[in-house]
């Protein structure tokens, strides 16, 4: 769906917008230029209807011309001037007058459109029953004119209406594409741990079959998810017989008198077994990290988790005679799952014992703002360099050079969990002098 | 003390055995849930060390046969299977332990020695982690290379109150919440006080001090009976 976003040729709002403006727009122009040209004729056509009427009414009225000069009917400047003048008899003695326009006296009766030097005229020629022969004229560029703003005028609500119309168009696009955008949202909301079915009520019928394929798709997908993750479980369990009989045996083995030499491959044994139900308790604490049935969120003091771990590994670290504890008193109450919690923070911990060389310090602190919780575990072990910062929170990867034998899970389990829980986490170093010692914060947000 | 190991893995079940037999347990080690039946019906035992994953008839079928029939038999359930459902399930059916493998033998030993100690009604037995014990009767502590410690009243509330769960950590008002009546003044540093006269009668090491956290006393060590 973000194809959508990067590429709005492929936008289907994009391109029916772009097609329906240009559907209208063609017939909007095809419809303005007829409408403007038949308001256009139209408009001469009352125009010459005029002279005609006027001509007719010279006739009737037996009206006579001052030696058929150029009479304007009116001498104020106005948008229709119409002049009348005899035609034919004096039209040489005229030919200096201003206001005689040099009429050929050859016209016939009827309409004329004749072009002098300066301008060209629409003339109407009536032979008068006192044989006198007048021609009316009009100026066609005033003429024209005011055809012009007569079709324009029919143009108007046109020119208005078509951007109107426009952006109803997109208005309606929006909203009848409007469930598209949404469901592009509900695709993205899926996580990998989380497949829900889409809805298909309230979505337009073209689409509701292309939502049920990507629905049977979603289920497919989480059953072979889910069945990868049962496989995963089961072999884990499965291990754990074998693990078991392994131990009990060199658990067995180590009551009983042994040469030195002995002892000491037995200890070897016992450290390999040790390292195989590390990475069991691992692989299953991913497993049952990952699969969702677990118990609600609910109100726990992240002090008293803390504590429950330390409880927990303080064995570990006292062998290594790490002084291992909080820098300051301080508590918080958090939202959360208490078994992820607990998985999280044991993890973080343990890897901090693990990586931290005898005699060490870890250093754990809560705090607490508007915004959010944090919590830090601050090791004074080699640290982390930043160009594998990444790459520690992917399954089985291994700092290369540390000696510790570690399941090469354990940070990819605390990076499920606090994306799971929406919190962030970094790493820095404790002392960023000599860039050592690893520093890891977790924040929640409240 | 009789015990009855039901376990279908043969490598299991023989070290497991072995290794009861070794601190004088008897034992009788049956491999399937009918023959597990069988057995309880023909045989007076202390404890079942009960395996869920069983062949022919499941490890709750078990369990809930012998919570019908003994309601007072100790049952410690020993599975692979972890989840917090099978947990409840087995613990809901009347289980009075649960193990998961891979497991310690110091610590099945310990969840028996527990199982049987709440069967026989001692609660009021003395505490102990294996390195200090305490007697409630009398007031005294002992260690490893020393009888008859006489405590005073706070000091033995104090060291009672991290002896009944070894390994866990209990915070200063914790504690002073454990070595104050109702109403009386808590000096402050009397938990400070009290764990440094307790170290100096039983040891340095004997209470430990989490930073910022608490005191406790360590986990259960490993003892033969």
């Amino acid at each position: 769906m973000d194809g959508v976003e990067k590429c709005p040729s492929n936008s289907l709002k994009t391109r029916l917008s772009y097609w329906i403006s240009a559907a209208i727009l063609s017939v909007a122009i095809i419809a303005a230029s007829f409408t403007f040209s038949s308001a256009f004729e139209e408009a001469h056509e009352l125009q010459d209807d005029v002279l005609q009427q006027m001509a007719v009414l010279f006739d009737h009225y037996s009206l006579t011309l001052n030696n058929g000069t150029l009479t304007p009917l009116s001498q104020d400047q106005l948008e229709f001037q119409v002049s009348v003048q005899l035609l034919g008899s004096n039209s040489a003695s005229n030919a200096l007058d201003q206001n005689t326009l040099a009429l050929p006296s050859n016209l016939t009766d009827g309409f004329h459109t004749v072009n002098l030097a300066t301008q060209s005229w629409r003339v109407f020629v009536r032979t008068l029953s006192s044989t006198q022969r007048i021609a009316i004229a009009q100026d066609t560029a005033i003429r024209d004119d005011i055809a012009f703003e007569t079709a324009l005028h029919t143009l108007m609500p046109l020119l208005v209406l078509i951007p109107l119309l426009l952006l109803l168009l997109g208005y309606i696009l929006g909203k009848i594409l409007g469930p598209i955008s949404m469901l592009a949202h509900e695709v993205d909301r899926q996580t990998e741990h989380d497949l829900q079915l889409i809805p298909t009520t309230q979505l337009p019928s073209e689409i509701v079959p292309f939502v049920e394929a990507i629905n049977r798709l979603l289920s497919k997908n989480s059953q072979v998810i889910a069945s990868q993750k049962r496989f995963i479980a089961d072999a884990a369990h499965e291990l754990r017989s074998p693990i078991t009989a392994l131990s009990l045996q060199a658990q067995r083995l180590q009551q009983t008198e042994l040469t030195d030499d002995a002892r000491q491959k037995l200890n070897a044994l016992q450290a390999g077994i040790g390292r195989s139900i590390h990475l069991l308790e691992q692989l299953l604490s991913m497993a049952r990290q990952q699969d969702n049935s677990v118990q609600q969120p609910q109100k726990i003091s992240l002090k008293m988790v803390f504590v429950e771990v330390i409880e927990d590994l303080y064995p570990l670290a006292e062998a290594k005679e790490i002084d291992l504890g909080f820098s300051q008193d301080n508590d918080a109450e958090l939202n959360a799952n208490p078994v992820r919690l607990k998985t999280l923070i044991h993890n973080l911990i343990d890897n901090a014992i693990r990586y931290t060389p005898n005699g060490g310090k870890i250093d754990l602190s809560i705090t607490k703002t508007d915004q959010y919780i944090e919590m830090t575990i601050k090791d004074t072990g080699p640290g982390i360099a930043t160009d594998e910062a990444l790459k520690v929170f992917e399954p089985f990867y291994r700092v290369l050079g540390s000696n510790e034998y570690g399941s090469g899970l354990g940070l990819a389990i605390v990076a499920s969990i606090v994306q799971q829980m929406d919190a962030k986490i970094s790493l820095a170093p404790t002392d960023a002098v000599n860039n050592c010692g690893l520093c890891i914060t977790v924040q929640f947000a409240l | 003390m009789r015990i009855l190991l039901v376990e279908d893995d043969k490598m299991i079940g023989d070290a497991m055995q072995s290794a009861l037999k070794d601190v004088a347990y008897a034992v009788d080690w049956i491999c399937d849930g009918e023959a597990a039946l069988h057995s309880l019906r023909c045989q007076q035992y202390d404890v079942v060390l009960l395996d869920l994953g069983l062949p022919k008839l499941d490890g709750l079928q078990v369990m809930q046969y012998i919570r019908a029939q003994h309601p007072a038999l100790a049952v410690i359930i020993i599975t692979a299977r972890d989840s917090l459902e099978d947990r409840v399930k087995g613990l809901d059916l009347g289980a009075d332990d649960y193990l998961v493998k891979p497991f310690d033998i110091t610590e099945l030993l310990a969840r028996i020695r527990a199982v049987t100690r709440r069967n026989a009604n001692q609660h009021t037995s003395e505490l102990t982690n294996n390195i200090v014990w305490l007697n409630p009767a009398t007031h005294e502590a002992k260690t490893l290379t020393q009888d008859n410690i006489l405590l005073s009243n706070r000091e033995f509330a104090l060291l009672q109150t991290l002896l009944i769960r070894p390994g866990s950590i209990h915070s200063k008002s914790d504690l002073e919440e454990r070595i104050y009546g109702w109403g009386e003044e808590v000096e402050s540093n009397a938990v400070e006080f009290l764990i440094h006269c307790l170290r100096k009668k039983l040891g340095i090491e004997t209470i430990k001090n989490v930073r910022g956290v608490g005191w406790m006393v360590s986990k259960n060590a490993p003892v033969t009976r």
